[in-house]
């Protein structure tokens, strides 16, 4: 029998790698496994939002969310509101929750669609809780009560990337991981297994491991500079290269949203924290210089602003996540601009995953193939949503937007596009990231009409239908109306004294 | 856009596949969308087979409506709860394939990775303790479980064993009162449309065209309208399940029906034995270039536990599936659209799958391509795992007694197996996706029973420590056994609810 892995290293930089070393470190608790994190904990400033799985992330570590949320100054989030990817400048949310419910077995959005095409203009968002939520600035925590509409809602968390890093080395820390608070510059691998033998520290020291995960940021110090893994580039999908971020000490306007809205040169987005709202602006720089972006994204925000920040956006992912005795996590592993695909989620889905999968010393390569077909189809999902709102928009008033008009589709894209434009059918699997919801919120958000509907919905009484959808939408109006709103709410579990 | 929707759907077969297609279509379809019409010939018949289901039937029955005692007295039902499997991965061996999990997740690590802890622990426990189905059927007990999510009772599925004609008739006569129109009568001749090459009528013998705008093939193996109007094309699969012949012997019960299925490798095949409550249904799958008719039957004839009670009929077939299971305007459900041996009682649940996916690609007459493209790609996919399943019985056995053995043993399979295989071995790590049919449990269930034990154990089972291992497995395997006990026995669990009037109807 192999051994057990003893000694795991994580070379950290990325905002995720103390959540990664925590999560590690409450896994193996009760083992003898050293677990050492190398990170300097600069560098990890920004905001950061995520989705409703993260909630399996925080289980999994034993995490108190409300204690997380409080200490961090988070805020909840119910979703996303887009605007201006249309010529017709048409808004539209994109919640966590479900809209409707089934009507004789078949999909809610086709009795949707069903009016749509008579012209009849019924909006997908009326018939969702947490759409209701997001317009009117509302929060509550879901319900397990399936007959209350409370059930129908999910949440993901808008995090301050420092404090939650913060937090998670605390908790990794208080779990025996080694926090060594320097980065690692340089690591060596053995000539005849390929694994990675030690990373060395600024200071010359070396740190030997028999596992390493490389949460190095874009600089992929393991997988990259030591390993060589490929890059498989994606700007052929997806335009943004660059992000600029700027803070503005606001408080004003605390509803559980992201708020997107695409400008002359990309896009931007909005997220509210408890003490702050962070703006920032995704663009290409061979079309957009840094100073132009900066002034596009102030010119919306006003004074009081903190400097802006950028940083590159490498869009693709490595061609493999784990190879030998060292995995990628984070922006090592892949980057894509941050349209409502968490990045810290996907960090989190990762470790979950390579927890389930955790080898032993030899770090046997069937392992590592399953963790990389399956995290593989992780960053292709997500990929194809953001490519989604490129391929759908129909802007062509700027340079950006003409060259989004030339971006490729995927092929996995293109088979999806095409079901739903024949009957407003979804081709979804049921390990995808992204729910059968947020499909088809954004594709109909993004005015994608299928030449029908589904067949079956004439089997239906319409008489019956029209009052059973009438009576979800107002069902929906009053549930909502009851609903606390967002700021009390974060007012309330913050306690009398916030912070 | 209604003005396009199908206004007649002619089902052509009246077998399982043909009922079941009609009874769900005149549920969803509610009389609200054309007129369902199903042909069937009594000169030529149906198969006759196909008595042991798997779980997923429930659902199936439930979504009609059928009232469960009800259906259980009109088709000579029993309760299933799993499949015995005898001399697969040696001779001497047995073990069941249960339908319901091993054990419990323990600080979210499965529990398969503590029990295989527990064998260099020097514990010997075979992992079939730890599953309250398993321990149940091979008692011989049975009760219907718990919703209760807390309770033991609540960890095991159920299925039936059933005869299948009389499953055929109860359905029929629920499609019948719901407007189904039943035509008697031998399709002689099929016209295409010029243009197109769709489907246009059938014509019977005597004359009469039935003229449709979607026809579902249920015609069985031949594929009157998908093959032999069609020419479709078939994949074939042989080169890794080699049984290519059955041959079907019904027999008197002599002893209480037991709740499971028993399948027992042979030399080159395997029998099945499906307790219902009037007889017994017997088979003998064998691979007919190393095994003849006559030694296959003799066989047969030789386990038979009481008297045939019909002579034995040989069935030939061809495993594989239909290249396109949606061309044009045809549907194949059934043994149309291809063909798995019943060694893990799938086909219909491949009929009630293609049913399902149909209603979830309902065309109109448009027929949009994407939508038959869709369809096609699903049900491979279900086909294929069910495939996969199946090789796994025959590639992992250590039996080298006869030629067909040792073949099974060195065949090359598909990747998609080779991988899962690989991992399970090599990590104790089950793959499975979450949308299969097939989970954890179900293939657990066979690398254990067939000799493939992981290398190694997750990890994360030392967290707890092995004294723990050491207390907490007995206490689990007693709490299953405890339960198993205080259920009635199967044969009064169905003198209860659900005994047949007419024991030999
Ligand atoms: C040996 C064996 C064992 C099996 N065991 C199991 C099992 O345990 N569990 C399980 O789930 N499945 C099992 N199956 C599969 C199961 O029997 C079939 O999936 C099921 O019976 C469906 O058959 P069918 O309706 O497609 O075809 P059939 O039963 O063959 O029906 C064909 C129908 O088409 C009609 N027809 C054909 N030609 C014409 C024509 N020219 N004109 C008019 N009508 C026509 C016939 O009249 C008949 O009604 C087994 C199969 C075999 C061969």
């Amino acid at each position: 029998m192999p051994e057990p892995l003893q000694s795991i290293v994580i070379v950290g930089g990325d905002e995720c790698a103390p959540a990664v070393a925590a999560c590690i470190a409450n896994s193996l608790r009760g083992t003898s496994a050293k677990i050492t994190l190398l990170d300097d904990m600069s560098g990890h400033s920004g905001v950061a939002s995520t989705l409703p799985q993260s909630t399996d992330f925080y289980k999994l570590l034993g995490f108190n969310e409300r204690s997380l949320v409080t200490g961090t100054g988070a805020t909840f989030k119910m979703g996303a509101e887009h605007s201006g990817w249309l010529r017709n400048n048409r808004r539209f949310i994109q919640s966590f929750g479900e809209h409707g419910t089934p009507i004789r077995l078949l999909p809610f959005h086709q009795y949707v669609l069903k009016h749509q095409l008579a012209d009849d203009a019924k909006n997908f968002d009326d018939y969702s809780l947490a759409s209701a939520a997001i317009l009117k600035g509302r929060f509550a925590y879901p319900s397990d009560d399936p007959n209350s509409l409370l059930s129908t809602i999910r949440y993901g968390l808008q995090v301050d990337t420092q404090r939650f890093a913060d937090a998670m080395l605390k908790y990794a820390v208080a779990a025996d991981v080694k926090h060594i608070g320097s980065s690692a510059i340089s690591a060596s691998v053995q000539a005849d297994s390929g694994f990675i033998a030690a990373v060395t520290l600024a200071d010359g020291t070396a740190i030997e491991g028999d596992f390493y995960i490389d949460c190095s940021g874009e600089r992929a110090l393991l997988i990259g500079d030591a390993l060589s893994v490929g890059y498989q580039n994606w700007s052929a999908f997806l335009p943004c290269d660059r992000r600029v971020r700027i803070s503005i000490n606001d408080v004003q306007d605390l509803s559980p949203t992201t708020r997107i809205v695409t400008k002359r040169d990309g896009w931007s987005r909005r997220m509210q924290l408890i003490d702050r709202a962070d703006f920032e602006f995704f663009y290409n720089g061979a079309i957009c210089s840094d100073e132009d972006a900066a002034q596009q994204l102030t010119q919306d925000v006003g004074t009081s602003a903190s400097l802006p920040e950028h940083r590159q956006i490498r869009a693709g992912r490595r061609e493999s996540f784990w190879r030998g005795n060292c995995v990628a996590i984070g922006r090592s592993a892949g980057d894509i601009e941050s349209l409502e695909v968490s990045a810290m989620s996907r960090a989190h889905g990762a470790v979950i995953r390579l927890m389930s999968l955790w080898p032993h010393i030899n770090c046997d390569p069937v392992i590592a193939s399953e963790y990389n077909r399956l995290t593989l189809l992780d960053y292709d999902h997500a990929r194809d949503f953001v490519s989604l709102f490129y391929t759908l928009s129909d802007r062509d008033d700027s340079d950006f937007w003409k060259h989004c008009q030339s971006l490729q589709t995927s092929a996995t894209l293109q088979y999806r596009l095409s079901l739903f434009r024949s009957r407003g059918r979804l081709s979804w699997d049921a390990d995808e990231i992204f729910s059968k919801d947020n499909w088809v919120s954004a594709l109909l958000g993004l005015n994608c009409l299928p030449r029908a509907c589904d067949p079956l919905v004439d089997v239906a009484d319409p008489e019956l239908v029209s009052q059973f959808m009438d009576e979800v939408r107002q069902a929906v109006r009053a549930a909502v109306d009851d609903m606390p709103r967002h700021d009390a709410f974060l007012k309330d579990l913050h306690g009398p004294a916030p912070r | 856009m209604r003005d396009q929707n199908l206004q007649d759907i002619v089902i052509v077969g009246g077998g399982t596949a043909g009922w079941m297609t009609a009874a769900m279509l005149s549920q969803v379809l509610d009389g609200q969308m054309g007129r369902i019409r199903l042909i069937e010939s009594d000169q030529i018949g149906t198969v006759g087979v196909g008595e042991a289901t798997i779980p997923t039937i429930q659902a199936f029955n439930k979504k009609l409506g059928i009232d469960e005692a009800e259906f259980m007295r009109a088709t000579n039902a029993t309760f299933k709860l799993g499949i015995e499997f005898v001399n697969w991965g040696r001779m001497g061996d047995a073990y069941l394939h249960p339908f319901g999990p091993y054990g419990k997740d323990i600080n979210g690590v499965a529990f398969h990775h503590y029990w295989r802890r527990s064998l260099e622990l020097g514990m010997d426990t075979p992992i079939g303790a730890y599953s309250l189905a398993n321990v149940a059927a091979k008692r011989d007990r049975f009760r219907h479980p718990s919703s209760e999510s807390q309770s033991i009772l609540s960890t095991y599925a159920y299925a039936y064993h059933f005869d299948a004609s009389q499953y055929a008739s109860y359905l029929r006569q629920y499609a019948e009162r719901r407007g189904v129109n039943r035509t008697e009568g031998k399709i002689v001749d099929v016209t295409l449309r010029p243009d197109d090459g769709f489907i246009e009528s059938v014509q019977l013998d005597g004359g009469r065209k039935v003229r449709g705008d979607l026809f579902i093939d249920c015609s069985g193996f031949r594929g009157l309208l998908i093959e032999e109007a069609l020419e479709t094309g078939y994949e074939d699969w042989s080169h890794w399940l080699p049984c290519d012949r059955a041959v079907a012997v019904p027999s008197e019960n002599v002893v209480d029906p037991s709740p499971y299925t028993r399948a027992t490798a042979g030399d080159a095949g395997w029998q099945w034995r499906i307790p219902l409550q009037h007889r017994m249904g017997n088979g003998h799958v064998y691979c007919s270039s190393h095994l003849s008719d006559d030694e296959a039957t003799a066989t047969a004839l030789a386990h038979l536990e009481g008297d045939a009670i019909a002579e034995p009929r040989v069935l030939r077939f061809t495993t594989g599936q239909r290249k396109q299971m949606w061309n044009r305007n045809c549907i194949a459900i059934g043994l149309s659209g291809g063909f798995l041996e019943p060694l893990e009682s799938t086909s219909i649940w491949l009929i009630q799958a293609a049913i399902a996916l149909l209603l979830q690609r309902f065309p109109d007459r448009n027929f949009d391509a994407a939508d038959i493209e869709d369809y096609n790609r699903g049900m491979r996919r279900r086909f294929e795992e069910v495939r996969d399943f199946l090789i796994l019985h025959y590639k992992a056995t250590q039996r080298s007694d006869t030629d067909f053995w040792k073949d099974c043993a060195n065949m090359s399979i598909p990747d998609s197996l080779q991988r899962r295989i690989e991992m399970f071995g090599k990590s104790g790590h089950v793959i499975f996706h979450p949308a299969e049919l097939f989970i954890e449990t179900n293939w657990l269930a066979i690398y254990l029973g067939q000799h493939i034990l992981p290398e190694t154990c997750d990890p994360r089972v030392h967290c707890a420590g092995d004294d723990f291992i050491r207390q907490r497995l007995p206490q689990m395997q007693a709490v299953v056994a405890a339960a198993a006990d205080e259920m009635p026995s199967h044969a009064s669990a169905i003198e209860q609810f659900c005994r047949a009037k007419a024991p030999h109807a």
